[in-house]
């Protein structure tokens, strides 16, 4: 497959691909188990059941894959040994799945939907320490891949702009707000009103 | 041999307008003409896809960075690329700490016979995005749900995925999210319809990745007297997303804060070296006779006659304009607008592809740097503006 799996936008908003339920609860249907699916009841239990066996399916496949054991298990509590073409990967444990997209229109309708379907609802669920002190999920997408090799640089390897500030301290590597006051505006924008006013190409 | 790719009429779906508006696609119809045109599609073989476009994307891109690699080692080969001088050490410094880019889009000439040809990069402030990654997309689905595709197509589309992908591994080497973490801010000139289009589209992906953030109208940035930039809550801005481009920044009132203020831009600086056409010569000097490009030279002296055979385009040009072709026989075109000043270069003629009287253009995008997907624009004269219509693609 040569396209995305899945759309979703949170402010935007998106077409009803499949309308299974419109959920009170605004979020992703993610379960730990079908137990827990079929209990809150906003899918039917075959939706559970067959979510639960499709992401199981490409969870091999999907999961981030670690070369040692130990660089898995900083990021994930529990991981396991995978072989693939005679070559040893660690993966994370699949933690739970994604059984349907919780999403809202934009605009003034503002309807949201929830969409379970294969293509864009089902997938393995994966809890990283973060995830486990947010309370939140990770999922993996890797596209099908092209084909030929990729021309990749490590990006932020040097003093990235993007990894500290020049106000940054701690070891989080993000930098808090600074406040101060400004003494002039209006001083980017000029040219596009000089060329019609459009910026892009 | 005859061409391959084809252009069908399809069946437009009734309720599109209404998706779109749903979709929060304001700009399908510009200044009355309509921009989103689904009344055809072409159709593409996956060899097509892969052999002719993926594959020539990701060596192009290739050639691309280390094209920039060597203009940073050999400074004084930006100007030829159109970087003011006391721009060089903001720029060249931004590609050494590795800053990272999100996308870009290369166009080409294809018509299914023989290599797609580069006709230019956007690898600053690229649009028709949200309409290739996002409503193209929506297009197919609902076509093969409603049964007016048949199941098995597909489109070279991965655009949403990899620019989601991009973002989370930008918030990676961000750090931790944190409550009191500074907004990213996305800034574009609000009052065009497109472009803020655009720049949402894309803020939201970034607040799915995990960043705070919000919009600013490019007009209100302000700066500090420490020569910071400042958003209109009297913070300094730290991350910044622009669909605005370098050269214009490079040109005007601001331009002197670059250097101080501590703002990671997206793109980053160095993308401004890709986003003229100064690159065109630039690149056939180092790959001649690359199957996927145009013999290109600078032009010696402006008011040197063009000769028959050659397209003149300013090194700083936009949607278009600008442009003169001379065919290697018939009459001159020339397109007017306000890109007239300064250096330009000569590239061999080689016309789009003429379908049923309208002339076709691919825009090829690189995503991180990965060939992502291709949209589709046609027009009815020779040349691709922004007004061009975006037509969808499959692959059957």
């Amino acid at each position: 497959m040569k396209r995305s799996r899945v759309l979703k936008l949170s402010l935007l908003g998106t077409a009803p691909l499949a309308l299974v339920a419109c959920g009170s609860k605004d979020r992703d249907l993610t379960y730990e188990s079908v137990q827990d699916c079929i209990e809150e009841g906003r899918a039917t239990p075959k939706t559970c059941s067959t979510a639960f066996n499709e992401s199981f399916k490409v969870h091999y496949k999907q999961a981030p894959r670690f070369y040692s054991e130990g660089s898995c298990l900083t990021e994930y509590g529990n991981c396991l040994r995978y072989q693939e073409n005679g070559s040893n990967f660690w993966i994370p444990v699949m933690s739970g799945f994604l059984a349907g997209r919780y999403v809202h229109s934009y605009g003034s309708t503002r309807r949201p939907y929830v969409v379970t379907n294969g293509d864009y609802g089902y997938r393995p669920l994966y809890r990283s320490h973060d995830d486990w002190n947010r309370g939140t999920w990770s999922t993996w997408g890797s596209g099908t891949g092209g084909s030929g090799s990729l021309t990749t640089r490590t990006y932020g390897s040097g003093r990235s702009s993007w990894g500290s500030s020049s106000s940054s301290s701690g070891s989080s590597g993000s930098s808090g707000r600074i406040s101060t006051s400004s003494v002039s505006r209006g001083g980017f924008g000029g040219s596009s009103s000089a060329s019609g006013g459009w910026g892009g190409s | 041999m005859g061409r391959k790719l084809k252009r069908v009429s399809s069946p437009a779906r009734h309720d599109w307008r209404e998706t779109a508006r749903e979709c929060g696609f304001q700009f399908h119809t510009i200044e009355g003409d309509l921009y989103w045109d689904e009344s055809v599609r072409y159709e593409f073989s996956l060899t097509e896809i892969e052999r002719d476009l993926e594959d020539p994307t990701q060596e192009l891109h290739g050639m691309c960075m280390d094209l920039v690699d060597h203009l940073v080692r050999h400074p004084e080969k930006l100007s030829l690329v159109g970087i003011p001088t006391e721009q060089w050490d903001f720029v060249c410094d931004s590609w050494k700490r590795a800053d990272p880019h999100l996308y870009g889009r290369m166009d080409f000439s294809y018509d299914g016979d023989g290599p797609a040809k580069l006709l230019e990069l956007n690898y600053d402030t690229p649009t028709s995005l949200y309409e290739a990654s996002f409503f193209q997309w929506v297009w197919m689905e609902q076509m093969r749900e409603r049964g007016d595709l048949p199941q098995g197509t597909d489109q070279y589309n991965r655009l949403h995925e990899d620019l989601l992908e991009a973002l989370v591994r930008l918030r990676a080497l961000a750090g931790k999210a944190h409550p009191e973490e500074p907004a990213f801010v996305f800034t574009a000139v609000a009052e065009s319809d497109e472009d803020r289009g655009t720049t949402q589209y894309i803020q939201d992906l970034a607040s799915q990745a995990g960043f705070p953030t919000r919009f600013l109208d490019i007009f209100d940035i302000g700066v500090d007297a420490q020569g910071r930039l400042t958003d209109t809550s009297e913070e300094v801005i730290q991350r910044i997303f622009k669909l605005y481009p370098w050269e214009w920044l490079f040109a005007e009132d601001f331009a002197k804060h670059l250097a101080t203020t501590p703002t990671a831009w997206l793109e980053p600086p160095w993308k401004s070296i890709l986003s003229n056409k100064g690159v065109l010569p630039l690149l056939w000097e180092r790959h001649p006779n690359h199957p996927n490009l145009l013999e290109a030279r600078f032009e010696e002296s402006p008011g040197q006659e063009l000769p028959a055979g050659w397209v003149r385009k300013p090194v700083h040009s936009r949607e278009g304009s600008n442009i003169r072709i001379r065919p290697p026989r018939g009459e001159e075109i020339v397109v007017d607008g306000p890109y007239g000043e300064g250096p330009a270069i000569w590239q061999a003629y080689h016309p789009l592809p003429n379908f049923d009287g309208r002339y076709a253009l691919v825009g090829s995008w690189v995503i991180g740097d990965r060939a992502s997907g291709i949209g589709m624009r046609e027009d009815s004269t020779l040349i691709t503006r922004d007004t061009s219509r975006f037509v969808p693609h499959v692959i059957v």
